[in-house]
């Protein structure tokens, strides 16, 4: 039988939480919540803007004897011109804040540091191979930032869709 | 459950199924993926194979299963999963994708999507 997987979001604690299913979908928001507005201003210049980082990771939620490994994430087609992801992966859960979300770009297009854009192809965040034979986080967790820059002109709101996010994993 | 279950022969004549006569099911991680002579593949409910993989002498046999969790904008959360089989030694490797309906398609590489 296979595992029963579920994408989770980690958020809104101090130390790692219990994973909030995030099937719901995900605001893109500047603040440690799933479905929070605090809204990310599109930039009036040339320049990128982002928002604080979403936390998610595979969870298992019935087991198997099985293995999970080769997590990846991509899009499933291209965002509107101007928006963007951009992932990383990480071992180690912390709290989302204005602190640590990345620096505003003075550039269109700009990519954060330390993170790779999400793109239509499938790009690993974490290939380790994990049993599926306990509950909980399986792996490590998938860092989300949105970006917005000068060239979005679809508008404000609170409801802009952005392209299916497909999360991508191995099971043996 | 998945559309399709494994089912191996050891070159001893061992025959392993991927769930015990309990029910219960094997990971993969327990063949000895080494050993194998072929690879079967049968629809859960069916006692005729849908297809079989022979593996040459030394190589290494290969399945898992790859599988999309999709996130809708719209909130909705849909998972598919495409079956691979197949084998790789001597810088060789062949594997073939399954879809669910019982669409295949043949690969030289594992990079198919």
């Amino acid at each position: 039988m296979a595992a029963t997987v579920q994408a989770q979001y980690f958020g809104g604690a101090s130390t790692e939480p219990a994973g909030a299913n995030a099937e719901g979908g995900t605001k893109w928001n500047k603040e440690d919540t799933l479905t929070g507005t605090t809204p990310i201003p599109i930039p009036t210049a040339a320049g990128t803007n982002y928002s604080w980082y979403k936390m998610l990771a595979l969870a298992v939620t019935a087991t198997a004897s099985t293995n999970i490994s080769n997590r990846r994430v991509a899009l499933a087609s291209s965002a509107t011109t101007g928006l963007f992801l951009f992932f990383k992966g990480s071992s180690t859960y912390t709290q989302a804040s204005s602190g640590n979300k990345p620096t505003d770009s003075g550039s269109n297009g700009a990519v954060p540091s330390t993170y790779t854009q999400v793109s239509t192809s499938n790009q690993v965040w974490d290939s380790a191979s994990v049993s599926a034979g306990s509950t909980g986080r399986n792996g490590n967790f998938c860092y989300l930032v949105f970006g917005v820059d000068n060239t979005y002109t679809g508008g404000a709101g609170s409801a802009i869709a952005m392209p299916t996010l497909n999360l991508v994993y191995d099971e043996a | 459950m998945d559309a399709w279950r494994w089912q191996v022969t050891l070159w001893d004549g061992t025959v392993i199924d991927e769930y015990e006569p309990s029910g219960q099911a094997r990971g993969w991680a327990t063949v000895a993926n080494d050993q194998v002579e072929r690879i079967a593949l049968f629809p859960q409910q069916s006692p005729e194979a849908l297809v079989y993989v022979l593996i040459p002498p030394g190589a290494r046999a290969r399945f898992w299963r790859r599988r999309t969790i999709t996130l809708h904008p719209d909130g909705q959360q849909t998972t598919h999963t495409v079956t691979i089989l197949g084998w790789d030694g001597a810088g060789h490797e062949a594997l073939l994708w399954l879809d669910d309906e019982g669409g295949i398609r043949m690969t030289a590489g594992d990079d198919a999507s």
